[in-house]
């Protein structure tokens, strides 16, 4: 086998481990907490891709040999021929490799179809919630703080809340956001980049250290002038100060839902009951 | 494949720190939630404030 058959087949051969790690990055693509993609050259994806790609070529020999065999099995049971059985794709790729024999167009597309579904699988695979549900406990990402406080805070039916306060450019007082966590960006290392808050309210707090008529004040903050801002805030890791997440379960956002409607629709049975109440 | 949150996710959850009277309340009441067992969340109808009480169905 010539070198450019060599490296085609060995593309071929690593075909579904590379999908495997394709379907991953594209699933970062997506994903809020973003970090850098996996690179094929780092040794852990390609330790990964070679390992799902030698996984699912021994699924795949051990679904094809069995359907091959069904297919004889069955050809002589109906009596009658519907033509040869092309050889086992398998078997053609290694005899291939080997030189040891000359392949039919017919077996050359089985196994290509063998590949395709073999990534597929993967692809399948990568993106099932039942890998999601095998690495719940784990931070497979990397993404830190972000996956034990947000991501899967989130995963199981919470809503992280962000209260961040910014760089004070004036002293005491300085501007605070507080508002659902819509996005969070991380560096290679997992440092904050930025985070943005959906349907923030926006604040000033104070730090106030000391009082003319309170000689004992313990020094804190104090907001002022809350107002919702609406829409997105994208925040800097350079403005801010710190961040607090707080994680709301979802229930309880239900049922303040729930109590609003009962209010909207009965508010005369409310009425009702003061004045007989009076 | 998880995220973080879906703009239906936002528009449910500042909608009821809406309701509530802002983002910090959502958070004492959720708190006061977790700390009180078999509790819910309601609005009292006379003084229009928000807190939690024993589930309704337990009485």
């Amino acid at each position: 086998m010539n070198f450019t058959l060599a490296l085609l087949a060995g593309l071929v051969l690593l075909l579904p481990g590379i999908t495997a790690l394709v379907s991953w990055n594209f699933q970062n693509v997506h994903h809020g907490a973003k970090r850098p993609e996996l690179q094929l050259t780092s040794v852990t994806a390609l330790f990964v891709a070679l390992g799902i790609a030698l996984v699912m070529h021994i699924l795949g020999y051990g679904l094809v040999s069995l359907g091959w065999a069904a297919a004889a099995q069955l050809g002589d049971s109906l009596g009658h021929s519907l033509g040869p059985l092309i050889q086992n794709p398998y078997d053609m790729a290694v005899g291939l490799a080997l030189g040891a024999s000359k392949p039919s167009t017919t077996s050359i597309f089985a196994f290509a179809m063998s590949v395709l579904f073999e990534c597929l699988l993967a692809w399948q695979l990568v993106t099932s919630q039942g890998l999601d549900i095998v690495f719940d406990e784990f931070d497979v990402r990397s993404q830190g703080w972000v996956f034990q406080h947000v991501v899967r805070p989130l995963r199981h039916g919470y809503k992280p809340i962000a209260y961040i306060l910014t760089n004070t450019p004036h002293g005491e007082y300085g501007i605070g956001y507080q508002g659902v966590v819509a996005d969070i960006r991380q560096g290679d290392n997992g440092e904050l980049k930025s985070i943005s808050l959906a349907d923030p309210e926006r604040f000033v707090y104070q730090v106030v250290h000391t009082k003319a008529d309170e000689p004992d004040l313990i020094p804190h903050i104090e907001t002022h002038d809350r107002d919702w801002v609406g829409g997105v805030v994208v925040l800097e890791s350079a403005v801010i100060l710190n961040i607090v997440i707080q994680n709301i379960p979802e229930i309880v956002i239900d049922e303040v839902e729930h109590e609003a409607n009962e209010d909207e629709e009965s508010p005369a049975s409310a009425t009702g009951g003061q004045d007989d109440g009076a | 494949m998880s995220t973080i949150t879906t703009r239906r996710d936002q528009r449910d959850t500042a909608a009821a720190a809406r309701r509530v009277g802002g983002y910090q309340e959502l958070v004492r009441l959720a708190n006061e939630r977790r700390h009180s067992e078999g509790s819910t969340v309601t609005r009292d109808a006379t003084t229009g404030l928000w807190g939690v009480r024993p589930d309704r169905k337990a009485d």
